[in-house]
């Protein structure tokens, strides 16, 4: 009982950052979710170990990563992720047309789209970066990398969407 | 000011993570250098506009749902923790050792399994027993007792 009290403070907590890196990921609500679900039912079980511990999210956004490769590398051979006799949330309403109409701007799209076409771990240092406005060295302890390839690649990603989009001509070459 | 050194710099520039010298710095440069003037303000569109970029909420009802699953599969909080397996191995080694010394006797004090019958030779002497009856006797025995019978038997003759 006390358990799931506990667990469900860490869930409040936690549970939106990590669905928004993982669906920033995967481009798919219903299969952030799974992954979301899979993370959670995984820190439960291994709740004991890290009751108290202040840094639970790097263990959270860890597993969150590693599952979510585990599943692009399987939608990238054509199958998808076992669904391990969860609950179905298929029926949870969810509006589909969510990306249609939803940009103004052109150039938030095409950003958008240049992002999708970094390498993954191109993308989760962006998205760790950018979005969850992580500290190099926080990223770093995420990913066991050392804070100097993190800033190396952040900067690499960067790079590489400025020249696609310049190649596109969405900005402009310097004069 | 070489701008290929500065190009990681802009990129703190925008992020603040510069001390002041560097900076005021970076901020001359930009405004004498247009290249890296253009890769500063490209840089600032890309991830002003990035954050633009908007995703759904996660639905609510996903911690119900968890409730319900981890009560239906009866998932515990309870696992074997690598350091609980190096504990309980140490305290079942530690215990087996600690319990043969008390338990098991003397190493000194057993018998060599294979020894054989143990041969007695005694010359020039008449023993009140036949040599048959000690040797069968003195087989069932220790080593040491078997030479406390024959100093008893010695003594006596």
């Amino acid at each position: 009982m006390k358990d799931k009290k506990i667990f469900e403070e860490y869930y409040i907590t936690h549970a939106n950052k990590i669905y928004s890196v993982v669906y920033r990921m995967v481009n798919n609500h219903q299969d952030a979710i799974d992954i979301v679900q899979e993370v959670f039912l995984r820190a439960y079980k291994n709740m004991d170990s890290f009751k108290g511990l202040s840094k639970f999210s790097t263990y959270l956004y860890r597993i969150a990563l590693n599952l979510t490769y585990d599943f692009l590398r399987k939608k990238k051979k054509g199958r998808k992720i076992e669904n391990l006799d969860h609950e179905d949330f298929s029926f949870y309403s969810f509006n589909t047309n969510f990306e249609k109409n939803l940009y103004d701007d052109q150039i938030v799209e095409d950003i958008k789209k240049e992002i999708e076409n970094l390498t993954d771990k191109q993308k989760t240092i962006f998205i760790l970066k950018t979005y969850e406005e992580l500290t190099y060295e926080e990223i770093a302890r995420i990913l066991r990398k050392r804070v100097g390839t993190i800033k190396a690649t952040y900067f690499q990603s960067l790079q590489k969407i400025r020249e696609n989009l310049k190649k596109k001509g969405v900005i402009k070459n310097e004069m | 000011m070489k701008c290929r050194r500065l190009e990681r710099k802009i990129l703190m520039y925008i992020e603040g993570n510069l001390n002041v010298k560097e900076k005021e710095e970076i901020k001359k440069h930009l405004d004498e250098c247009v290249s890296c003037n253009s890769l500063y303000n490209d840089f600032l569109l890309i991830l002003e506009n990035s954050k633009k970029i908007k995703i759904p909420q996660l639905n609510e009802n996903l911690l119900n749902a968890l409730k319900v699953t981890i009560e239906k599969n009866k998932i515990s909080t309870f696992s074997l923790k690598p350091v609980y397996i190096a504990i309980s191995i140490f305290v079942l080694v530690f215990s087996t050792i600690f319990f043969a010394r008390i338990y098991l006797p003397d190493s000194k004090k057993v018998l060599p399994v294979s020894t054989g019958p143990v041969k007695i030779e005694i010359l020039n002497h008449e023993l009140p027993f036949s040599e048959d009856v000690i040797i069968k006797y003195a087989n069932y025995m220790e080593e040491e007792e078997v030479e406390k019978v024959l100093d008893f038997i010695f003594a006596g003759l």
